[in-house]
């Protein structure tokens, strides 16, 4: 059934239960009337266009996603609240690595982030990491995906028409494996496991 | 194999405090375990880019549902004073129709009886536009609805030009293996199952006899499994206005990787349709190709060279 009573409770825990009910709810937010509006508001207020806006507005939902399901937001605000939050900083954090000085308040959204070192990998190493994922092969992309999304090996395996559990669990080692040899293969790897403490 | 999920355990918080304690312990005195939960973790992060991309993905399907619906509203706004129109007229007819038959009766009355005895009048035959009652034994009537495509809209007539077989290069481009599980696969429900194994040996009715050809809002992997059973059951039994109905339905759920299956499955039911549906093909083979990560990109592309 589909959920009708979309609260803040009903959205967080529709993101962390995955598959179908993650999806209705992220779409609810990504829909959810005047939310796009205030974030374009802020966004063109402080010096970007119109499309900047609605990359940022793409970028927090991409966010609030992520730290919803790896338990990041412990709802200290209210969502709507947190997600503005989320795209002001997001805001202030691209106006700096474009070399834009920006007087916009504190590079933080809440005390729920993600650690510094994270975000600077996501964003330094992401052509690297998508080099490797361009040479899995779809199947192991799209197994990877769901593994991420927490998904169980029985899901997966009904879902990839894989034979059984153990199936789908020996083609995710596999998968993974493949992917940490490509990362391995490239010499940035190396220097980013050195120099970098998680 | 053991080291990964326990390490994958740790990093996603589903080890019990106890292990957890221990587990750091470990990692505060091996170097080597160390750097391998590093390298996890690192890992993690690469992958974070899949959910990513499919999250954008499907944005950018939200944006087209919401901008086809602002593009249906103002033809809603335009069509309804002509309904107005149309109901007004179904009452003209409706009370012109009622007037003609009571004076049809008036005038059939019969004479009054003590003046003159006639003969009776011949049974008066029902008007021609009256549907005439079906003999017994005779063979039943089609069903327009259901089991014949309504007459292509004007705009979507194509002028003549050279024929193209649309069915053949359907055949073509269709593939069970895009949509089922190799034979003897094991993974779903017995519903499913069952169907699958009906779809494999071709019992295509029993198929679309068992399983509901509708979807719910928030359907489970098992809905969607059938859902696509169904779809594929209709297509390899000729009924591809159906068989696009419930691609459609698997399309509109965005569970992937059914969803961009669907979008396939769509494109190859049309073009079974063919040539009356090319505004509609180019529609469904667009969506697909906006989309390079597509698992359907390439052999769109393909099928858009070859029409």
């Amino acid at each position: 059934m589909a959920n009708t009573d979309w609260s803040d409770e009903a959205l967080v825990s529709g993101i962390r239960a995955g598959g179908a009910a993650r999806e209705e709810a992220l779409k609810r937010l990504y829909l959810m009337p005047g939310l796009r509006e205030t974030v374009i508001r802020h966004v063109m207020a402080n010096g970007g266009s119109r499309q900047d806006a609605q990359d940022i507005f793409q970028e927090a939902l991409v966010i609030l996603d992520r730290n919803i399901r790896e338990g990041r937001y412990e709802a200290r605000s209210a969502l709507t609240t947190y997600f503005v939050a989320i795209a002001k900083w997001r805001w202030v954090t691209v106006r700096r690595q474009h070399g834009r000085y920006t007087d916009l308040s504190p590079a933080h959204y809440d005390a729920e982030v993600e650690s510094p070192e994270a975000e600077a990998i996501r964003t330094e190493y992401r052509e690297l990491f998508q080099e490797a994922l361009g040479q899995i092969g779809e199947r192991c992309r799209e197994l990877l995906r769901l593994y991420q999304l927490d998904h169980s090996m029985e899901e997966i395996a009904q879902i990839m028409h894989y034979n059984s559990a153990d199936v789908a669990k020996k083609e995710a080692y596999r998968c993974r494996t493949r992917f940490r040899e490509l990362l391995q293969n490239n010499p940035a790897f190396a220097v980013l496991l050195e120099n970098r403490r998680l | 194999m053991l080291r990964f999920e326990q390490i994958e355990r740790y990093l996603t918080g589903k080890m019990p405090p106890d292990e957890r304690r221990a587990f750091e312990a470990e990692m505060a005195q091996d170097a080597e375990l160390d750097a391998l939960v590093r390298q996890h973790r690192v890992e993690r992060i690469g992958l974070e880019l899949l959910v990513e991309q499919d999250l954008r993905a499907k944005m950018r399907a939200w944006d087209r549902e919401t901008e086809l619906l602002q593009q249906l509203q103002p033809k809603r706004a335009r069509i309804r004073p002509l309904t107005w129109a149309l109901r007004a007229a179904a009452v003209v007819a409706a009370l012109a129709v009622g007037y003609w038959l009571l004076r049809d009766r008036l005038t059939e009355a019969p004479a009054p009886p003590d003046i003159v005895q006639t003969q009776p009048k011949p049974k008066k035959q029902p008007p021609a536009w009256r549907k005439p009652a079906r003999q017994p034994g005779a063979a039943p009537e089609r069903d327009l609805a259901q089991n014949e495509l309504p007459p292509a809209p004007i705009e979507e007539m194509q002028p003549d030009g050279p024929a193209i077989d649309y069915a053949a290069i359907a055949d073509d481009f269709f593939a069970e293996r895009d949509f089922l599980p190799p034979r003897g696969a094991k993974g779903g429900s017995k519903t499913y199952l069952e169907g699958l194994k009906n779809l494999q040996e071709g019992r295509y009715q029993d198929v679309t006899n068992a399983l509901k050809p509708e979807l719910t809002p928030a359907p489970t992997t098992d809905d969607v499994q059938q859902q696509e059973l169904l779809a594929v059951a209709y297509y390899k039994n000729g009924q591809y206005a159906d068989a696009e109905m419930a691609f459609r339905r698997i399309a509109v759920s965005r569970m992937q990787p059914y969803a961009q299956r669907a979008e396939w499955g769509v494109v190859l039911a049309i073009l079974k349709q063919m040539p009356q549906r090319q505004s509609a093909l180019d529609s469904a083979l667009d969506v697909i190709l906006r989309q390079p990560e597509h698992l359907f990109y390439a052999k769109a592309q393909q099928l858009r060279e070859r029409l």
